[in-house]
């Protein structure tokens, strides 16, 4: 284990948590740039000047602007997000609950991806310029220049509406859902179910995340194949690779052991914004098969103007993502301890 | 590359233009970035020549035909029509303007505001340059469209403020960009001669530091005029982006959207059209990626 | 000289390169034999295709070379035009190479360790973990590593120069085979560490039998170190025999002027000695001695054709149309 890690973590850790609050910052001041009157949305249909007024003094509205931020880092910290204008339940729960709904359909996702990708990554480069290499490379390329909510709908136009193989949209079946009740335990309906032995609604999770996982899949895909042919082709014209096939060792080694594993390190990086991306492409993907999680959630937020809501999800997302490249640093250091010198 | 750099600088232009050469004989000769930038001129044709070849101009500027809406397509509508029964060939024709001028618009501000700016950053480096650089990696820490979604959001739905919104989301990744190759740049030898000579900073920045950012800024470019069709067309499909009756494409799959499972092709052919163009500037753009990186030279035991 | 003395014989090895700019033709016809028990050194200058040599012998050329024609004869066996799947049993196991810039020749994210096992483990029967590291200390202790154990748990990145050579070393020889490749091993390290890792490999060549292929530009080095001496110029080879007669009467005029460009103390005050022209350019070599547009010597023949590498006196070949007859006054 290479000594300079904990240091190369800790400084990580650091700049994350300054990005973080630069993040908040951000957010805060375009949010606050709403034209409109927030107090009015609060209180809803015809409301009076003396209830705006009130409106306004509960939600601190009247106070200059750098108290309000500073009202809500506090708040933030201590976990209160603040209570959402359009549902009125707190943000937090709000978030909670589309959080992990999210979660599931990007992991699938990129698990596909990654996956598919490395192989057809591996595979195109040690043929580069033949037949295999022109394949996976067009394969890539269609994967990243799909519009993912076109594909969602292509999706289900083949597969839903005419070939009835999977269902239309949403977690699960209300059927199943009554009949099999699903009990949430971490959120995850998959390892709910598992966990639960509820095995009619694993296979009913299953059906209804293969469609919206497959859309939300072909982005990233084409990314990984990209990234880990580039890093392939480079590491096998390293001195090192050439050292592997003086010493006899057989290709099918070189290649899936040694190559990859240089190459990977050198893509984490890249990976974690291609996961980046899937977030992103998730938000429009779940409007279209009607998944109950946070894109939905952050995209009738947006559309209603409700700022606790919207600069919740915002930063919830944000903040995730900046611990998802955390992470990914982190993990690169331990691939290739170079990293941390 | 550090001999190249302590040669003279009409060297240097002949090393350029020898590199040109090669370049375009690779770009050319493979079929991939050939299509690619076929599929471009096709399409930029279209936006040119399109409003008069298209058959029903005046439905692609959003003149109804209720009586035929809804149709499949068929001889009088290749591509079928809306639920106003306009023609979508024509709105699609038209929409190429549309999109290709977005994307360029968006590429190209954020280019002018994000390489400066990263080349300011890297060539002062030290106090200037970090705090460039921190604020930078504080917009680039924003998983890449909600940015634009919330400021798009804030400033209503329209295509200006929906080119605002991603132009504010992508320069980061210019200045980035621009700052790795400035800071490279800067420890030169034939920069530092010149500062000794006494080059002013600002005509060494012009001459000689932004020079050397061009290339990668150009090769992500060319991608990025792709990625920017897509995510304007992401903004468009949420209603944040180009209103009714804009002949925007990402518009017409989120009108599709309601109709598409009884009705296709209002979906399909739109997103088509994104799909293609953008497929050509990747085709493009990753074979030039190919082409340029020193990295993919020719030597392999495989 | 006696068939049975000889381990590996190259003959008339012919290789191209497609490059952008066009063909390379990089070897043109090179021929020598390695002996059993012997240090031979290949000598020449930076792009005379020395490299290329090692590599074109363990078929480990880069994807854009052409190998035209010529043989390679490892113990009667050719080896230059056979199957993919039967030369991987010859690298490592009967030929080893170990190349220039041992930090870039070892993997950065495996541990040393790893490495060293992984090539045991594929060359030697023995197949269970206790065995196999015992085997890895012996190999690293042959090549004078203090404590394997804790080199074994490294970083290729947290080696000294020195000793990440040694590991490529032990790694080369881990199988015991009969000719190791060495191309330029010291060239990128101190000249005190070069002392230390030629004098290793000098002792490493008499305890193992081993017979060492020297690819160097040093003359100093070979000098040194070398039974028979090889020397190349621009693709061929120009002139070979043991060292001793190299330097004492050496008879091609690129020998001669290599030679002489040695700089020693002796010259202090003299004119220093240098071979007017450069290397030619092997996308267009020029026609017959490719020698021939810098030599002093060179007649019409010179131009026409590529003189043979013949037998001149005993056991010293060279080739050349018009040697110098002037006796060499250089000691």
């Amino acid at each position: 284990m290479a000594r300079g890690i904990g240091q190369y973590i800790l400084r990580r850790a650091a700049h994350a948590f300054v990005v973080v609050l630069g993040v908040i910052l951000i957010t805060f001041i375009v949010s606050h740039v709403i034209p409109g009157n927030p107090a009015a949305l609060w209180v809803g249909a015809h409301p009076t000047a003396q209830q705006i007024q009130r409106a306004t003094e509960e939600l601190g509205l009247n106070k200059p602007i750098y108290v309000q931020f500073y009202i809500y880092l506090t708040n933030l910290l201590r976990g209160d997000l603040g209570v959402s204008i359009r549902t009125h339940d707190t943000v937090l729960s709000d978030v909670a609950t589309g959080l992990t709904a999210t979660l599931e359909l990007i992991i699938s996702a990129f698990l596909i991806a990654v996956v598919a990708g490395i192989l057809v990554g591996v595979f195109s480069a040690s043929h580069r310029d033949h037949v295999p290499d022109h394949a996976g490379r067009l394969a890539a390329i269609f994967g990243v220049s799909m519009p993912p909510f076109w594909l969602a709908m292509i999706l289900q136009i083949i597969f839903s509406q005419t070939l009835h193989v999977f269902p239309l949209g949403s977690r699960m079946s209300t059927q199943v859902s009554i009949m099999y009740p699903l009990k949430t335990i971490t959120g995850f309906n998959l390892i709910d179910s598992m966990l639960t032995f509820n095995f009619v609604a694993f296979g009913d999770s299953f059906w209804h995340l293969a469609l919206p996982s497959l859309a939300l899949a072909a982005y990233p895909f084409g990314l990984t194949v990209r990234m880990i042919r580039t890093m392939m082709i480079e590491v096998l014209q390293e001195n090192y690779t050439r050292s592997g096939f003086a010493w006899g060792l057989p290709s099918r080694l070189i290649l899936f052991k040694y190559a990859l594993k240089n190459a990977i390190s050198s893509t984490v990086i890249a990976l974690g914004m291609s996961f980046a991306y899937t977030l992103t492409g998730a938000f429009l993907d779940e409007l279209i098969f009607v998944w109950p999680g946070l894109g939905t959630y952050t995209a009738l937020s947006i559309l209603a103007l409700d700022y606790p809501a919207i600069m919740g999800s915002v930063i919830v997302v944000a903040i995730f993502y900046v611990i998802i490249n955390l992470l990914v640093d982190i993990f690169q250091a331990f691939l290739d301890p170079r990293v941390t010198l | 590359m550090n001999e190249a750099a302590s040669e003279s600088i009409p060297v240097q232009r002949q090393q350029h233009f020898r590199e040109l050469r090669v370049f375009l004989k690779l770009v050319l000769k493979n079929p991939l970035s050939l299509t690619g930038t076929a599929i471009i001129v096709f399409f930029v044709v279209m936006a040119v020549v399109g409003p008069f070849i298209a058959p029903y101009p005046r439905q692609a500027e959003g003149v109804p035909d209720i009586a035929n809406q809804l149709r499949p397509p068929d001889w009088e509508h290749w591509f079928g029509t809306d639920e106003l029964g306009r023609d979508l060939l024509s709105r699609i024709i038209f929409g190429a303007r549309i999109s290709l001028m977005t994307s360029a618009a968006v590429v190209s501000v954020a280019i002018i505001v994000g390489m400066p700016l990263g080349a300011i950053a890297g060539y002062y480096g030290e106090r200037l340059g970090a705090v460039i650089m921190r604020v930078t990696d504080m917009f680039l820490a924003f998983p890449p469209l909600l940015l634009a979604l919330v400021v798009a959001a804030t400033l209503g739905g329209s295509l200006l403020n929906a080119i605002l919104a991603l132009i504010i989301t992508w320069w980061p990744w210019y200045t980035r960009l621009a700052y790795g190759q400035a800071s490279a740049t800067r420890n030169l030898p034939y920069v530092d001669s010149a500062r000794a000579i006494g080059v002013g900073d600002a005509k060494i920045i012009v001459r000689h530091i932004l020079p050397a950012t061009l290339a990668p800024i150009l090769i992500q470019a060319t991608l990025d005029l792709g990625s920017a069709i897509i995510a304007a067309a992401g903004l468009s499909f949420l209603g944040l982006g180009a209103q009714p009756p804009t002949p925007d494409w990402g518009l017409m799959v989120n009108m599709g959207k309601t109709y598409f499972l009884q009705h296709w092709w209002y979906a399909t052919f739109p997103g088509l059209a994104i799909l293609v163009l953008v497929l050509g500037f990747n085709l493009l753009g990753d074979a030039i990626r190919e082409a340029t990186d020193p990295k993919l030279s020719r030597r392999r035991l495989i | 000289m006696p068939k049975e003395n000889v381990l590996l014989s190259v003959q008339d090895l012919v290789v191209n390169f497609h490059t952008l700019d066009g063909v390379v033709h990089a070897l043109d016809g090179v021929a020598f034999d390695v002996r059993k028990r012997e240090i031979l050194g290949l000598v020449g200058e930076t792009g005379c295709g020395k490299s290329a040599t090692g590599l074109a012998i363990l078929r480990i050329l880069p994807d854009n070379s052409e190998i035209v024609k010529g043989q390679v004869i490892l113990e009667g066996d050719e080896i230059l035009h056979k199957a993919e799947n039967q030369v991987v049993n010859i690298r490592g196991r009967r030929i080893a190479m170990i190349f220039q810039d041992p930090a870039s020749s070892l993997n950065p994210v495996f541990p040393i360790g790893k490495q060293l096992l992984d090539v045991l483990k594929i060359h030697n029967e023995a197949t269970d973990e206790d065995s196999l590291r015992k085997l890895a200390h012996e190999k690293l202790i042959m090549v004078e590593l203090p404590d394997p154990e804790s080199i074994m748990t490294l970083y290729p990145h947290e080696l000294s120069g020195g000793m990440q050579q040694r590991v490529m070393m032990a790694i080369a020889l881990s199988s015991s085979p009969l000719l190791l490749i060495a191309d330029e091993p010291t060239t990128a390290l101190d000249v005190t560490i070069q002392a230390q890792l030629l004098v290793l490999l000098k002792k490493l060549k008499e305890t193992l039998g081993l017979s060492v292929l020297l690819i160097t530009h040093n003359l100093g080095v070979v000098r040194e170190l070398c039974d028979r001496i090889a020397i190349m110029y621009a693709g061929s080879i120009v002139e070979s025999a043991k060292t001793d007669r190299i330097f004492k009467n050496p008879l091609h005029p690129y020998t001669r002027g290599l030679i002489s460009s040695v700089v020693t103390g002796r010259l202090r005050g003299k004119v220093l000695h240098y071979i007017p022209g450069t290397v030619p350019s092997l996308l267009h070599p020029p026609l017959g001695c490719r020698f021939h547009p810098r030599c002093s010597y060179a007649i019409e023949a010179c131009k026409q054709s590529r003189p043979e590498l013949l037998e001149v006196e005993d056991g010293h070949f060279a080739a050349c149309y018009n040697m110098p007859k002037e006796p060499w006054w250089r000691t």
